[in-house]
């Protein structure tokens, strides 16, 4: 059985490429991976991407991948998930490996989406939910997120949405990142007194559109290390699904696709939770990375706002979160969002993360999912 | 969405028809063929059309198609028999938790070239 590590990893600034295309941001990406490695043959590329449809109008996105980096000998697959596009696209390059088929895998994801006017991206994005709910009640991602924090605050009795202290803290380590799209500060204040998207939700507390592309290198063990590159082991994975209707759920406010997930992949990777060094989980708003943590067990429920605030997540805190600013400061380019958080977790492990190194961390927990929690992923990684 | 999946959907769109379980009486809207908290089949299930408002939001940010009614309010609402559904409020400026509302049906919008107009249910207030 095959062990896959993290071998390499690439990915372009988020932020918004006017004037460069899907394969502009792969390349730039890819070529990265590549950096400083011996040659080596890779024998499939697993691309991720929510949206390449919808914007670039480009489908089968990995067979052009293939195409741009003349790799023709790569069996390819696409992965269209939402922001777990390339978490999906990992997952199953690492079944490969595991299961010795293959030696060498490209995975990654890229996305285009400063092409497009607010208003359709607030459509596309929302497309990933019940496309009934979406086409004929008028539901959409953010006002979805909104109604969820209006449960969560009178559901625990709170008068103030403390988890918008979350975007507070993931702006602060993107201010650090030179990859990330949002750079500034924030303050709690900021956050609630920015324009509302869907109250009580702000801008600050909901992720922008952005363009990005990132790609991990993954690898059989064995073959990485007859070509002496520096790796980390991907020690397990899960996956998990709920129904995508709220109120088909036990509890709205329980995300226990992302439980279960994580449940599994730390199982199999023979890990306790307290042994975690650092998450990087997605949340696309303040308050689903507030039911994230409540649902994974690190803050009791209804109390991760103030966790939050005293600083437990923070960098230097118990356990820090979203290291480079998560989907809200990093950017969250869909489909390459969560090869983003792979390759920064990646970098943690490695030693690599610069001013937003966590000292001295062994293993790292990754989350991803789709939607509100209708599927979601765990990978859990170690030096 | 198409013309055909316009048609497709129109029972459900026009008349709130959800399901329920067979098995263990589960109600949800849209409908569902399987039953999520047991597995069991279901049946079409005409839901009742009042309710109140449980929570609700401004929605600013808006799908293109939803332009129009820029910003609309969403809502949750829990029908008479305690089945909850998000659906839109219309013909109300300023809403309240536990407000009554009925179901009515109402334009959703209108697309192509030809401009096709799409109706659904959104709620309303109880007079
Ligand atoms: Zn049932």
């Amino acid at each position: 059985m095959g062990m896959p590590v993290v071998a390499g990893y690439g990915f372009t600034r988020v932020g918004e490429h006017w004037d460069r295309g899907l394969k502009d941001l792969s390349l730039e990406a890819i070529e990265k991976v590549f950096e400083g490695l011996p040659s080596v043959e890779i024998d499939a590329i697993y691309v991720g991407t929510a949206l390449s449809g919808f914007y670039e109008l480009q489908l089968s996105l990995a067979s052009h991948i293939a195409d741009l980096v003349a790799r023709f000998d790569a069996s390819v697959s696409n992965f269209e998930a939402g922001a777990a596009s390339s978490a999906q696209a990992l997952y199953n390059a690492a079944l490969g490996i595991y299961s010795g088929m293959y030696k060498a895998v490209l995975v990654g994801g890229v996305e285009k989406m400063s092409d497009e006017l607010p208003a359709p991206n607030y459509r596309g994005v929302s497309l990933v939910e019940d496309s009934f709910l979406v086409n004929y009640s008028g539901l959409t991602e953010i006002g979805l997120h909104a109604l969820l924090a209006k449960m969560y605050l009178s559901e625990y009795g709170l008068d103030e949405p403390l988890y918008s202290y979350l975007p507070v803290n993931e702006h602060e380590n993107a201010s650090r990142a030179g990859h990330a799209q949002f750079r500034n500060r924030i303050t709690y204040d900021m956050v609630r007194s920015a324009s509302p998207v869907s109250d009580p939700l702000t801008i600050f507390d909901v992720t922008a559109p952005g363009d990005g592309a990132a790609y991990i290198l993954l690898m059989d063990k064995e073959y990485a290390d007859s070509l002496g590159v520096e790796y980390v082991k991907l020690l397990g994975m899960g996956a998990a699904g709920q129904p995508a209707n709220l109120f088909d759920r036990a509890s709205p406010l329980f995300f226990s696709a992302s439980s279960r997930a994580v449940e599994k992949a730390l199982e199999k990777a023979g890990v306790e939770t307290e042994d975690i060094d650092l998450l990087e989980m997605y949340n696309p708003s303040s308050i689903s990375g507030a039911l994230v943590l409540e649902s994974l067990g690190l803050a009791d429920k209804g109390g991760a706002g103030k966790l939050l605030e005293r600083g437990h997540f923070s960098l230097s805190g118990e356990l820090p979160v979203n290291t480079f600013g998560g989907a809200k400061a990093r950017g969250d380019p869909k489909g390459a969002t969560a090869a983003y958080q792979l390759a920064e977790a990646a970098m943690q492990l490695l030693g690599r993360a610069g001013d937003n190194q966590v000292d001295g961390a062994e293993y790292a927990l990754v989350h991803s999912m789709v939607g509100l929690d209708i599927s979601a992923y765990a990978f859990v990684l170690g030096v | 969405m198409t013309e055909v999946s316009d048609w497709r959907f129109r029972r459900y769109r026009y008349r709130l028809i959800g399901s329920r379980c067979r098995e263990c009486g589960e109600t949800s809207y849209p409908p569902r063929r399987r039953c999520a908290r047991c597995g069991g089949a279901t049946e079409e299930y005409q839901l009742p059309r009042r309710g109140r408002v449980v929570h609700y939001t401004l929605l600013k940010a808006l799908p293109t198609r939803y332009n129009r009614y820029r910003p609309y309010y969403l809502a949750v609402v829990e029908l008479s028999d305690g089945t909850r559904v998000i659906g839109m409020l219309t013909d109300v400026d300023e809403p309240s938790e536990g407000m009554e509302v009925e179901a009515t049906l109402r334009k959703l919008y209108t697309y192509g070239e030809d401009g096709k107009i799409i109706y659904g249910v959104k709620f309303r207030p109880v007079l």
